[in-house]
């Protein structure tokens, strides 16, 4: 289920997720440019941050950030891609200080940019480390459609529905009907 | 990013970084990582004026293994001896993150009586871990003695685990759909033997420790923390909980069988060091009514569902949060269908609350930044993963 909260933060696309097989009740996809919008309308309705994340794909660098309240099971994931060649996203620091460390292990596994940060250096790497340890090889990225459960991916239209399986039993009973 | 030039900075690039404040009577203290309050290999660059701290930036890194890259070098059963090095002092609620997100992900149904037996040993490493911090705490706070007691009474547990797992801290338990092995004969006899103990100490150490004067005025007014920045900073566990927040992934996230228990989440509202001194003090007797009703209930039957050695979970991503010793553990994982997950990404509990130390130690005595980091409850391994 789609908290009402979502409407306001300009996503392109919010999918409401089944939580008992993926931990989530709704993904939302973002640009850098909507992000730090997102996140306040977060704020505002009282979400703590559990984590920022990263994951190299063929599209970019996907960054999730992960919010959640404090009772009841409603773990949102906001998404957003940025290319590989610029990797930049705003900080969200600013609005949850606790981002800031995140963030930072994401610069250091990643690469990721992230503009306005206070503090971008290294965090869990040692300071002499060069490169990016969670960055792939081009020829081992998968696309999103490799990796995303296929009910995402019908939602945002980058896959065709299963239509068979789950609508054959209702052809089968329609068909006696039509007999008569 | 500058260079390290060592001939014109001194120190390393952390402390060269670590710039000179505008206050008059600075100094810069380099605290770590051999320091014995900080409980493994943590540094903390300080800002004094006088004994006041002005700044405070924890350096981490020292013991970072890279668990996430190694993920993906290793097909998914292999990475589980992983999940018991993460945190070791409450390795058994890494191990059911990682598997139960698995199981999330390929929708495997674990057998009634694993789960039983999941949570009777998670909380049994829970009350260890506490246990460890309680000991650990007052030695740093200057009272020696405790750590015996609390040592000796989690040696029971580990005995017990022992006999259980075949390790006595580094657990790899948990497997996909279920637990390794069995519990031998004896478990329960031994759980229950040791919750009664404990309940008889936990009163001695009630009238011996915590409303010792010389405690509280280390523990007291210390470190107060807010709901809103514990919000802000993603704190969770006893930190969390010591602000008055009754947030507890065992019941708002209920996973596993934890909704057929009968539990109170201790909470208390002063949210400083003592409030989360507290909490973990009741959180002990929580996890014995816990195990209690574990071992009591424990089913007959299988222990582990069928699944392959070579385990493919489908495309997709799931992640599973799981209330650890020291908060909210979080294990994510990104399946593209293969032999090996695509990326695991360990939020680990610690990580966050450690963040707030900045915030926490901004203006107080050096010394009782001692008391706070203790309070926070950290395992460094955790937070360097």
């Amino acid at each position: 289920m789609i908290p009402d909260c979502v409407a306001a933060m300009g996503a392109t696309q919010a999918v409401a997720m089944d939580y008992a097989a993926t931990g989530v009740v709704a993904s939302v996809s973002l640009t850098p440019e909507t992000i730090l919008d997102a996140v306040a309308v977060l704020d505002k309705e009282g979400y703590h941050l559990e984590d920022v994340a990263a994951s190299d794909l063929k599209e970019g660098f996907e960054i999730t950030y992960h919010f959640s309240l404090f009772a009841g099971k409603n773990r949102l994931v906001l998404r957003l891609i940025v290319p590989h060649n610029m990797p930049r996203v705003p900080t969200i620091s600013g609005i949850y200080p606790g981002a800031d460390w995140h963030e930072r292990e994401c610069f250091d596994f990643f690469g990721i940019d992230f503009t306005g940060h206070p503090n971008l250096h290294h965090l869990l790497l040692s300071e002499d480390f060069e490169g990016h340890p969670l960055v792939k090889a081009e020829n081992t990225r998968k696309g999103l459609v490799d990796v995303m459960p296929q009910s995402w991916l019908v939602a945002v239209g980058m896959a065709e529905p299963e239509a068979p399986r789950a609508e054959k039993p209702e052809k089968q009973a329609a068909v006696p009907g039509a007999k008569e | 990013m500058q260079a390290f030039d060592s001939t014109t900075r001194r120190g390393d690039l952390s402390s060269a970084r670590f710039e000179p404040g505008s206050t008059e009577d600075k100094m810069i203290l380099s605290m770590g990582p051999q320091h014995p309050s900080t409980h493994g290999v943590l540094r903390i660059m300080l800002e004094l004026d006088g004994e006041y701290i002005v700044r405070a930036e924890p350096i981490l890194g020292y013991v970072h293994r890279m668990h996430e890259w190694m993920s993906e070098q290793s097909t998914y059963m292999q990475f589980i001896p992983n999940m018991g090095r993460v945190d070791y002092l409450h390795a058994m609620a890494w191990n059911w993150a990682y598997a139960g997100a698995l199981e999330r992900l390929a929708g495997i149904e674990v057998p009634e009586r694993a789960e039983y037996i999941r949570v009777a040993v998670t909380e049994l490493n829970r009350i260890s871990s506490h246990l460890v911090w309680w000991g650990a705490y007052l030695l740093d706070l200057g009272a020696f003695t405790p750590i015996m007691y609390s040592f000796d009474d989690r040696e029971q547990i580990l005995d017990i685990l022992q006999a259980v797992t075949g390790s006595r801290l580094t657990y790899s338990y948990f497997t996909i759909g279920g637990v390794y092995d069995d519990v031998p004969a004896d478990f329960c006899k031994r759980s229950i033997a040791f919750v009664n103990r404990l309940r008889s100490r936990l009163s001695m150490y009630r009238d011996l420790v915590t409303g010792n004067a010389i405690l509280r005025g280390r523990c007291e007014g210390i470190g107060g923390l807010s709901v809103d920045v514990a919000r802000r900073y993603g704190a969770t566990g006893p930190v969390l909980r010591a602000s008055g927040v009754a947030s507890d992934a065992r019941k708002s996230e209920s996973y596993g069988v934890y909704d057929r228990f009968e539990f109170r989440i201790p909470t208390y509202t002063e949210g400083d060091a003592m409030a989360r001194y507290r909490v973990r003090l009741d959180e002990l007797e929580t996890s014995c009514d816990i195990i209690e009703q574990a071992v009591s209930n424990l089913p007959e039957g299988p222990v582990v569902a069928k699944v392959s050695r070579n385990f493919k979970p489908p495309k997709g991503e799931a992640c599973l949060a799981v209330e650890g010793a020291r908060g909210k553990i979080i294990v994510h994982v990104r399946s593209d269908g293969g032999l090996k997950p695509y990326r695991v990404k360990l939020r680990a509990p610690g990580f966050s609350n450690m963040s707030l130390f900045c915030e926490l130690a901004r203006g107080t005595m050096l010394s009782d930044a001692v008391s706070i980091l203790g309070s926070l409850d950290l395992v460094i391994p955790e937070i360097d993963r």
